[in-house]
């Protein structure tokens, strides 16, 4: 599909615009976070932010998400619920797209998951590519995710008083139907756009010791590192990474009766791999009690795991996890010192 | 009624936490803490499950748990669960009379390799109550008896009160062309059989390595012992079969909580060969 370029002013306009007649999210300055909410005019988003407090990925799958609704007075007859409510996400950066990606992958393409399709089919994305890092946490030119080509219905790239516009759906192209003044790319836009690309290159510099493509053998290979143990005796459990993380997707599913008694819902609820009860079975045993196994799976499931299975990185490089632990544990300097460190095998030592 | 268009019907439901409507048909108390529960599911299909497999299984208001299916899918339309209370969901079905209705997803996972089993000596080791999978392919082996070897099935629980099945059992010990052999940890004095770990029947036992194939489901602590054992009697790694315990929470892949490294119990097994897990810390504690 044909590029476009949108005046800055003339995009302003058509948000203030759409957000009148339509629900359309965007990060917004919150204190010192910035959260993806409704807004009712282009003013309310924020200029300059760090990646949201949580990321868009997690409105697909939220908090508490009911699947059925039940009653069960006279026999029992359960629906399942879904959610279609229509919304446009304006400003998603290409971490976040990237994790969408994935998100897609798994609960569509493989798990056919209608709860996750409803919402999803309803939700167009308005990417807006980064031309400097957020921040000394995000390392996304490391997990080659700054540029991206995929999930984005629009993506938008700031070329100074305009926006240089990629089409990478019908809905966004219908989305754009809406702007009154715009213009197709030409090849001096294509050109501008080429510049703003190379030249972000330079902001963000490598942070990953390791070439990405090594990665997964390095955490294969680390399996023994005494470097778990030392994060086990420093990590306090809390879930504060998985729950901001964007490709954090494990749930745990929970009943709740009405006040009635005769109906009720099942839904879905975050639950983290790093809380000591995950991987306990209904008969008492634990199946990853310690806390340097706990930390150990959630590096592997970020660096490995999930690309083994679904061929996609399972870690996006937003630098959300290392921007909350309240004990400072960053992604890139934990594969970094794996990468520092020898792998011979040790005598592991166990900590509850 | 005919299954198959039932099971499409059951596969290409929107929502995969959906579940099926079954009916308590019978419930039969086996020991102080498991009950026996047949189940029909409520359009009269059969539940098309192979043995080793499992179900989530819901009690409506209360919540859902995994549980793998007892009977074998050789005896018609109603399948059987095995119950020990140990939490809300299983304790709640305690309550619950016969007719009442509960909700059933699955079946779900890789079941026992039935096909790669015939013609082979099937040599059976349950713990606990490991026997509760098993005794869906026990049934099956001897439903289907000429297509297999010898079958032996060496059975261990803690104290002869926990035995399951015991009617059953005395069937199987009255015939001649299975050889059923249990131990006990603790017995009174009149307990006439076998004391100690379930590694003590192989004692005496003939076992041809190039055609058998160990089929094991017990506590974690079992395996250990156990797969030395065969091991040791010249099995290779990868025809020992043993089926593991998670907490499933969908059935499908997603929640994680059944996750062993980079593998989920719940679609990758929950039965696999030794040589698929050995390399996975995690898989047997």
């Amino acid at each position: 599909m044909i590029d476009r370029v949108i005046q800055k002013a003339h995009l302003t306009e058509f948000l203030d615009h759409l957000a009148g007649e339509r629900v359309v999210a965007a990060p917004v300055a919150d204190g010192p976070l910035t959260r993806f909410r409704r807004i009712h005019s282009a003013a309310e988003i924020a200029a300059h932010y760090l990646p949201t407090a949580l990321p868009p990925s997690k409105y697909l799958l939220p908090t508490k998400e009911v699947l059925l609704r039940y009653r069960y007075d006279h026999g029992v007859s359960a629906e399942a619920q879904f959610d279609t409510q229509e919304m446009i996400a304006f400003g998603v950066r290409p971490c976040d797209l990237h994790a969408l990606a994935l998100l897609d992958a798994i609960f569509i393409d493989d798990k056919h998951d209608g709860h996750y399709m409803a919402r999803r089919q309803h939700v167009v994305l308005v990417g807006i590519e980064c031309l400097s890092p957020c921040d000394d946490h995000c390392f996304c030119e490391s997990m080659e995710t700054l540029e991206v080509h995929t999930a984005y219905d629009l993506l938008l790239t700031d070329l100074g008083e305009a926006y240089y516009v990629r089409i990478g759906s019908a809905a966004g192209k219908e989305l754009l139907k809406g702007v009154d003044s715009m213009r197709e790319a030409v090849y001096e836009d294509r050109t501008r756009l080429r510049k703003a690309h190379e030249a972000r290159y330079a902001a963000f510099t490598p942070r990953l010791e390791t070439d990405l493509s090594q990665l997964p053998d390095l955490l294969a290979d680390s399996s023994d590192s005494l470097l778990w143990d030392v994060l086990g005796e420093k990590c306090l459990s809390c879930g504060a990474c998985t729950n901001v993380c964007p490709t954090c997707y494990c749930f745990d599913v929970k009943d709740e009766v009405d006040l009635g008694l005769s109906s009720g819902e099942r839904y879905r609820a975050w639950d983290s791999c790093q809380l000591e009860e995950f991987a306990m079975v209904g008969t008492g045993e634990s199946f990853r009690q310690p806390r340097n196994m706990r930390v150990k799976h959630r590096f592997n499931r970020k660096g490995r795991y999930i690309l083994e299975r679904y061929g996609m990185q399972g870690c996006v490089g937003c630098g959300r996890c290392a921007r909350n632990c309240l004990v400072g544990i960053d992604p890139v300097e934990v594969f970094n010192q794996l990468k520092g460190q020898p792998v011979e095998r040790q005598e592991r030592q166990v900590m509850r | 009624m005919s299954g198959a268009p039932t099971l499409m019907h059951r596969r290409l439901k929107p929502s995969p936490f959906l579940p099926d409507l079954a009916e308590i048909v019978r419930k039969d108390h086996l020991t102080s803490t498991e009950t026996l529960y047949q189940l029909r599911l409520a359009d009269g299909s059969e539940l098309g499950h192979t043995p080793g497999q499992f179900v989530e299984l819901s009690v409506f208001g209360v919540g859902e748990a995994p549980l793998s299916i007892s009977s074998s899918p050789t005896r018609g339309e109603a399948f059987e669960v095995c119950i020990r209370r140990v939490g809300d969901v299983t304790g709640s079905l305690e309550r619950l009379g016969l007719g009442a209705q509960i909700g059933v997803r699955g079946p779900f996972g890789r079941g026992f390799p039935l096909d790669e089993m015939r013609g082979q000596d099937v040599l059976i080791i349950a713990g606990g109550l490991g026997i509760v999978p098993l005794r869906s392919l026990i049934v099956n082996l001897l439903d289907e008896r000429g297509d297999f070897g010898d079958i032996t099935v060496l059975y261990g629980t803690k104290d002869p009160s926990f035995l399951l099945f015991k009617d059953e059992i005395t069937r199987w010990e009255a015939r001649d062309d299975v050889d059923l052999r249990i131990t006990v940890d603790l017995a009174e004095p009149s307990w006439k059989g076998s004391v100690g770990p379930v590694t003590t029947l192989f004692r005496r036992l003939t076992i041809d390595p190039k055609r058998t194939v160990p089929v094991m489901v017990g506590p974690p602590v079992m395996f250990k012992h156990v797969v030395k054992q065969v091991l040791a009697c010249g099995i290779p790694e990868d025809r020992i079969i043993l089926s593991l315990e998670r907490r499933m929470k969908c059935g499908i892949g997603e929640c994680g909580h059944c996750q062993i490294n980079g593998v989920y119990v719940c679609q990758d097994g929950p039965v696999f060969t030794y040589a698929e897990l050995k390399r996975l810390e995690e898989a047997m504690l």
